[in-house]
């Protein structure tokens, strides 16, 4: 049995749409960071929407070698979780509240929270450094916090599986790395992280393994050294890589959140 | 003292003065030994009709702008009031002309009205939903939502030129669909009772859907929600919740958009402590225009939604012109 999620031939579109996402198949093992690359359009998001069911999709996803297909919405809800790029709520409710959503699938009908509840919920906000933030109306917060908030609902859900639709595009370089560090630190603790990225410099410094798409096909996919390298990303992007040339940031030494 | 617990003393305070004012002021003495217990009693079912119409519109307000995810919308400005009007005043013309001859006499025709209101106000949220497809564009919604309104009542204004062939049918339609909470007795409370209370229980039994839905559908589906069904559910109850509301109290317009905005800032926008505020501030808010309806000196009686419309129209205007600013509109 694999461990992990394992893609293949997978194909995916929207509702009214042609195929966006042919044929592709990848592993993303537990334990590591994986990212999904590729420029606009290559079906990056589409590949998440297609695990988690949001959109139109056939060929074969199992997850720790189960078919997906065989899980119910509850138990898929508590195995994987989804991150969007940013939120589309307008209601003003807080952190903590938003938090709350991703035990939805966890509450019987006419129950109210459980103390596994409320821990679940404390610890995906603590571990996603977003406790100082809980009592905050979640609309107000800066665009790194509320990802560090959508990340703790994700958390909050008990899955161990992961999925990251750009999480980091709307982060300033520090929030960039504290989310990197709390997604290492998950996968350290054996959580499947399979994230969308666009900058060619973050997969490369954050991601394990990664998965080159182009126009919704696997291009390259294996360790990130060797896909994000200097013939594949000539062949997607019509770039040139020069190796050496990105900048060095790093959080400071005993940096805190 | 935490914003909640204002909240809930300001609502007590309002449902103690509505019905105060409702069993004191109106044509009749109480001190009349004779008449005074029979005005008490009427004016007790009068305010009984009035918070349970209120109660309904503002927890079917709640329901829609949970669907929807819109603070626009509300009963009234979706059409689905109207439907439930058109529906009810179609029932009247059937009982009239098919059914009255059928049915034993003593079988009282506001038994058939929630049900001509019921099946009016489901048509009108499904045409709502078929037509925007269930996207929530605020402009694509209540535009659909005036287009049923005004299509609706064209048709119940049709019904009532028809029903004036016979002048007292025509004057049970008229009555119906100009609507108003007077004459309104312990037979439209018994009725209204059971389908708000299930109306209000099923709200809060689908609050805790419609608050991870106010994520959106993907995020909400991806948490576990199953969006069509909670769509299903929450038309059926908004729907049951406008047909009690105007087969007791006709066509009231604004109270599910005016309350819901007004208690948000302080119980919070979470559906566990927003439907029961909403049950009670709608009950008041109506209640209470009731009374101020019967304090004003005018020669005959005004009607219930010209004063909710005077207070729901500046505020539903006020929300557009912000919803415009922030973009929000397309």
């Amino acid at each position: 049995m694999s461990e992990g999620l394992r893609v293949q031939g997978l194909f995916a579109r929207h509702r009214h749409g042609p195929d966006v996402v042919r044929d592709v198949s990848f592993d993303a093992p537990r334990g590591q960071i994986t990212a999904l690359l590729g420029p606009n359009g290559a079906g990056k998001s589409t590949i998440l929407k297609a695990l988690i069911g949001l959109v139109v999709a056939r060929g074969s996803m199992e997850l720790d070698g189960r078919p997906i297909s065989a899980m119910s919405r509850n138990e898929r809800a508590t195995r994987m979780a989804w991150v969007p790029q940013r939120s589309r709520l307008q209601v003003r409710l807080t952190a903590r509240q938003v938090v709350e959503h991703g035990r939805f699938a966890h509450r019987p009908l006419l129950v109210g929270p459980s103390r596994a509840d409320r821990a679940a919920v404390e610890g995906g906000l603590e571990r996603a450094g977003a406790s100082e933030v809980a009592d905050r109306i979640f609309v107000e917060l800066s665009g790194g916090e509320q990802q560090r908030v959508l990340l703790a609902r994700a958390l909050a859900t008990g899955a161990t599986t992961l999925l990251l639709d750009e999480p980091t595009a709307a982060l300033d370089a520090r929030q960039v790395l504290l989310f990197h560090r709390a997604l290492r630190e998950l996968a350290e603790d054996g959580h499947c992280v399979l994230i969308v990225m666009h900058g060619l410099d973050e997969v490369h410094r954050h991601a394990d393994r990664t998965v080159l798409l182009r126009r919704g096909r696997v291009h390259r996919s294996g360790p990130t050294d060797q896909v994000v390298s200097e013939a594949p990303i000539r062949e997607v992007y019509g770039v040139e890589v020069r190796p050496g040339t990105a900048l060095g940031i790093r959080l400071p030494a005993g940096g805190t959140r | 003292m935490s914003r909640f617990v204002v909240s809930w003393g300001a609502l007590s305070l309002a449902t103690a003065l509505a019905l105060g004012g409702s069993l004191a002021i109106g044509s009749g003495s109480l001190d009349d030994p004779e008449m005074g217990r029979t005005f008490l009693l009427l004016r007790s079912y009068r305010f009984a009709n009035a918070f349970l119409a209120g109660s309904a519109l503002a927890v079917g307000g709640v329901l829609v702008q949970g669907l929807f995810r819109n603070p626009l919308a509300s009963p009234s400005l979706l059409g689905t009031s109207a439907g439930a009007s058109l529906g009810g005043a179609l029932v009247l013309l059937a009982w009239d002309s098919l059914l009255v001859a059928t049915v034993p006499t003593w079988f009282p025709p506001e038994l058939v009205l929630p049900f001509g209101c019921l099946a009016g106000a489901l048509v009108a949220l499904g045409v709502l939903l078929y037509v925007t497809g269930g996207q929530p564009a605020i402009v694509t919604v209540l535009l659909t939502g005036f287009i049923l309104s005004s299509l609706f009542l064209s048709i119940s204004g049709l019904l009532v030129s028809l029903a004036q062939e016979s002048w007292q049918l025509g004057r049970a339609v008229v009555a119906f669909t100009l609507g108003g909470v007077e004459a309104k007795g312990p037979r439209h409370v018994a009725l209204a009772v059971p389908m708000v209370a299930a109306g209000g229980a099923a709200a809060l039994l689908w609050g805790r859907h419609l608050d991870v839905l106010s994520s959106g559908e993907e995020e909400a589906s991806a948490l576990g929600v199953d969006v069509a069904q909670v769509r299903r559910w929450i038309i059926v109850w908004t729907g049951v919740l406008t047909a009690a509301a105007v087969a007791i109290g006709g066509n009231i317009g604004f109270v599910g958009l005016v309350v819901p905005h007004a208690l948000r800032p302080f119980v919070g926008a979470a559906h566990g402590r927003l439907i029961p505020a909403a049950a009670v501030g709608g009950g008041a808010f109506v209640a209470l225009a009731d009374v101020a309806i019967r304090a004003l000196p005018a020669r005959g009686q005004i009607p219930l939604g010209v004063f909710t419309g005077l207070v729901g129209a500046p505020l539903f205007l006020r929300l557009l012109a912000r919803a415009a600013r922030q973009g929000r509109l397309s």
